[in-house]
């Protein structure tokens, strides 16, 4: 049984004199995928970065048809090519406006030639380690019996499905609760009610824009008297509990607009 | 020239270090999610080599569940830049400070 499948068994096979397709292939999608990964650490646009990882997973799965494993092969383009470069996508169309990402950029990371050595030296440190464990070829090693059932194909969903309700059964069940425990959690962290919007707001000391505008409308039209006392206290409390830009502007904000009176309420 | 798992492990070596210059450098939080990605990759990558060398299936096995928990993770990860996001209308790492004890 010769399918599309095991190419990587018909390319490797030992008897076939061409066998440096191979090789060809191997050193284009290595190149692929190392100009891939190469681009999203270096694009200055996260949405260039997000494509670019695109290309760095297709040449991840070209490799792993290389290498039998074509089940990994078709999740990995359809779970990340796809799907999770898809998520990637939209969250930074979601997030909009990337002006402030991309002036983010400008400025240099706070460890950033600290970082380029830590993982120049962690290459170096692995590929010492690579190189000098010696690691047999693969015709050397030759075939051992497969840990499958023999009709099955390296690789394949038959061979990679037994796999995993045999001998990976209980990983396999844990896994789907990891799944939908991340489900949830997505769920969670995404929900955007005025309840869980304000308690996160009021544990982190960190106001919206909307609410900032929506105490200062009532401090405006509340008479002066106790209210106001009591959100200015509370304004105060939070002005001191963490010192980020939009603190600032809510300080800045009622100086100016105190001296319009009630007009001010009126503007956006 | 025959291609030696050595020299896909060497690849696998490679993306993973370019994985950790991405998250060690880079502030905006969305692209070190990225590069985690191709860190978790390039670990993919030398697991199915052993496979291949080792002509058995748990390499593969391990490849596919470090790909569930990766796709969790970034679901996890995406939903809190996004809140993120609303909150400070930031994503600098390096601004990011509230577990700093």
């Amino acid at each position: 049984m010769t399918d599309l499948l095991a190419i990587g068994t018909i390319l490797n096979a030992p008897d076939i004199p061409a066998s440096w397709i191979v090789g060809l292939l191997f050193a284009v999608f290595a190149l692929l995928s190392l100009a891939g990964a190469f681009a999203v650490v270096l694009a200055r646009d996260p949405f260039h970065s997000a494509l670019a990882l695109i290309v760095n997973f297709a040449g991840l799965g070209a490799m792993f048809l290389l290498l039998d494993a074509a089940f990994v092969a078709i999740s990995q383009i359809i779970v990340y090519a796809s799907a999770v470069v898809v998520l990637f996508l939209f969250v930074i169309a979601y997030l909009g406006d990337r002006r402030e990402l991309l002036h983010m950029q400008l400025r240099a990371a706070a460890a950033g030639p600290a970082g380029v050595v830590v993982s120049i030296a962690m290459f170096l440190t692995l590929s010492i380690g690579v190189v000098a464990a010696n690691i047999p070829s693969f015709r050397k090693l030759g075939v051992e019996p497969s840990d499958v059932l023999p009709e099955f194909h390296f690789g394949s969903p038959q061979a990679l499905g037994q796999t995993f309700l045999t001998k990976y059964l209980l990983e396999f069940e844990a896994i789907s609760i990891v799944l939908l425990v991340a489900a949830i959690g997505g769920i969670v962290l995404g929900l955007t009610g005025r309840a869980r919007h304000k308690r996160l707001q009021s544990e982190l000391g960190v106001l919206s824009a909307d609410e900032h505008k929506r105490r200062f409308r009532a401090r405006l039209d509340a008479p002066r008297a106790g209210t106001n006392v009591r959100e200015e206290g509370h304004a105060a409390l939070h002005g001191q509990g963490s010192g980020g830009a939009m603190d600032t502007r809510a300080e800045v904000v009622p100086i100016g607009g105190n001296g319009n009176g009630h007009n001010d309420g009126a503007d956006s | 020239v025959s291609v030696d798992p050595t020299l896909y492990v060497l690849l696998s070596t490679a993306l993973f270090a370019i994985g950790l210059a991405g998250v060690l450098t880079r502030r905006n939080a969305l692209v070190v999610l990225l590069s985690i990605e191709i860190m978790l990759n390039a670990a993919n990558l030398a697991l199915v080599a052993f496979s291949r060398l080792h002509q058995n299936h748990d390499g593969q096995a391990a490849a596919v569940f470090a790909m569930a928990v990766a796709a969790s993770e970034v679901v996890v990860g995406l939903g809190i830049v996004v809140a993120l996001s609303n909150l400070r209308r930031s994503l600098d790492t390096d601004e990011l400070s509230e577990l700093n004890g």
